[in-house]
């Protein structure tokens, strides 16, 4: 396959799943800015692996694996992501649902242990089944289990407090 | 439980507009692989200067078409501080070595020195030159692509580097060591838990599993191993990878620059590390 071809099967794979991804992202981090980054990312290291990984067609589970990842990874170390700047960000248009109910479940979720949320998201938002996500994961499905559970019970017990 | 799941999809659906375009992130893209391709960072070097200098440049082994040729002079060891690029008022980069025009005339950045040179019957011309202290293999292919890679090169000659690039260019990563039938997915098996099996014909030495190369190398929790494996008395170094269940492994074949498994390590370690463009050099 010529640069060209490769380039454009690239662009087309990207460009359909960029929406999926930032949406993963903004599960993982609670912030827009930041999943964009962390998309950016993971659509940087996929180009670079691209002919290998589409070769197997294993291009959505690499670039999951990568973006969670590099998300876990960022939520383990929010300080080290903070550069100062003499510029202030863009700023995202507004949601289409109401800030109250965006902060509501998201923030919760940013509560979670990086893995929770993630299984959490990989089960309950992509569908994923429990074999899915482990592999997604790089963990045991016993451990994708418990992890669910536990998310989506600590995202009630949050919930039901702020509720309350 | 639903109703949390409805309230997590009602909230992911609103999603603002994306504040990038998926063409910057292929232009980092290509960036990271230029990169990759003008291979051999600082630990190459260090690695290098640690084993005596320059005969480091000279890949051993191969099909022997380009071995007497591409000797060097072993007297001027390249050093990182190497002087200022002597091209850099002629618009070349200082790691540049060929440029394509839009007819698609190859010309030699004139700062160069041609050690080797291979055409092919098929197309495209393979240069083994010296610039600004470093060696490089180059290839300019059929296609007007050119690519570039600073030495050591697997311990690839320049004919066998130039057929593993354009193996690479076609998209078919088998084999792509060259035109040898050094492939290094043909002699080991990788399992689950990271472990190589030997193929009959092939006798691995010293395995290790799991050697952190990074996600440029396998995406998070993939098997992945090296190894020292001896094939026809011939000693290689292997990277190994596990894509989709089938064993990807990418050959070093022994030289006077990687001459243990702990160096292979750290050359991989260096060339998967991840760069400022989020991409890496990679080994091939």
């Amino acid at each position: 396959m010529k640069r060209a071809e490769r380039e454009a099967a690239y662009v087309e794979f990207a460009t359909s799943r960029r929406d999926q991804l930032r949406r993963i992202a903004y599960g993982m981090c609670g912030d827009w800015h930041r999943a964009d980054d962390l998309v950016q990312t993971a659509l940087v290291k996929l180009y670079v692996a691209w002919p290998r990984v589409a070769h197997g067609g294993a291009q959505d589970a690499y670039v999951r694996k990568i973006l969670l990842n590099a998300a876990i990874d960022a939520s383990r170390r929010p300080a080290s992501r903070e550069t100062p700047t003499d510029q202030l960000p863009e700023t995202p248009a507004p949601a289409d649902t109401s800030t109250e109910d965006r902060a509501s479940l998201v923030a919760a979720m940013q509560l979670l242990p990086a893995q929770q949320r993630a299984t959490v998201l990989l089960r309950h938002w992509l569908g994923l089944s429990v074999v899915e996500t482990a592999a997604a994961l790089g963990i045991a499905e016993g451990t994708v289990k418990s992890h669910t559970s536990r998310g989506l019970a600590a995202l009630r017990e949050v919930l039901t407090a702020a509720d309350a | 439980m639903q109703d949390l799941v409805d309230r997590l999809h009602a909230e992911l659906a609103g999603a603002p507009g994306a504040t990038f375009a998926v063409a910057d992130t292929m232009a980092a893209g290509r960036r990271a692989v230029r990169r990759r391709r003008i291979a051999a960072g600082t630990a190459a070097l260090a690695i290098a200067v640690a084993v005596g200098g320059a005969a480091w440049a000279v890949a051993p082994g191969g099909d022997g078409s380009s071995r007497g040729q591409a000797a060097v002079d072993p007297s001027p060891t390249p050093t990182p501080t190497a002087t200022a690029p002597p091209t850099a008022d002629t618009g070349w980069e200082p790691d540049e070595v060929l440029r394509t025009d839009d007819a698609g005339r190859v010309s030699l950045n004139p700062a160069a020195e041609e050690i080797d040179r291979h055409s092919f019957l098929e197309g495209g011309t393979a240069y083994h030159v010296a610039l600004g202290g470093e060696e490089y293999y180059a290839l300019a292919s059929v296609d007007d692509s050119i690519s570039t890679q600073r030495l050591p090169a697997q311990g690839m000659s320049l004919v066998e580097w130039a057929n593993a690039q354009a193996v690479l260019g076609s998209g078919d990563d088998d084999g792509a060591f060259g035109s040898n039938g050094a492939d290094g997915s043909g002699w080991v098996t990788i399992d689950e838990s990271s472990r190589l099996d030997a193929v009959p014909g092939a006798r691995i030495v010293e395995q290790r599993a799991d050697p952190g190369l990074g996600d440029s190398f396998a995406a998070p929790g993939d098997p992945t191993a090296l190894a020292e494996v001896v094939v026809d008395g011939t000693t290689y170094f292997l990277a190994v990878r596990s894509i989709d269940g089938a064993t990807d492994a990418i050959p070093y074949r022994r030289d006077d620059v990687v001459t243990t498994l702990d160096a292979f390590l750290s050359y991989c370690l260096e060339r998967y590390a991840t760069n400022d463009d989020g991409g890496s050099e990679g080994l091939r």
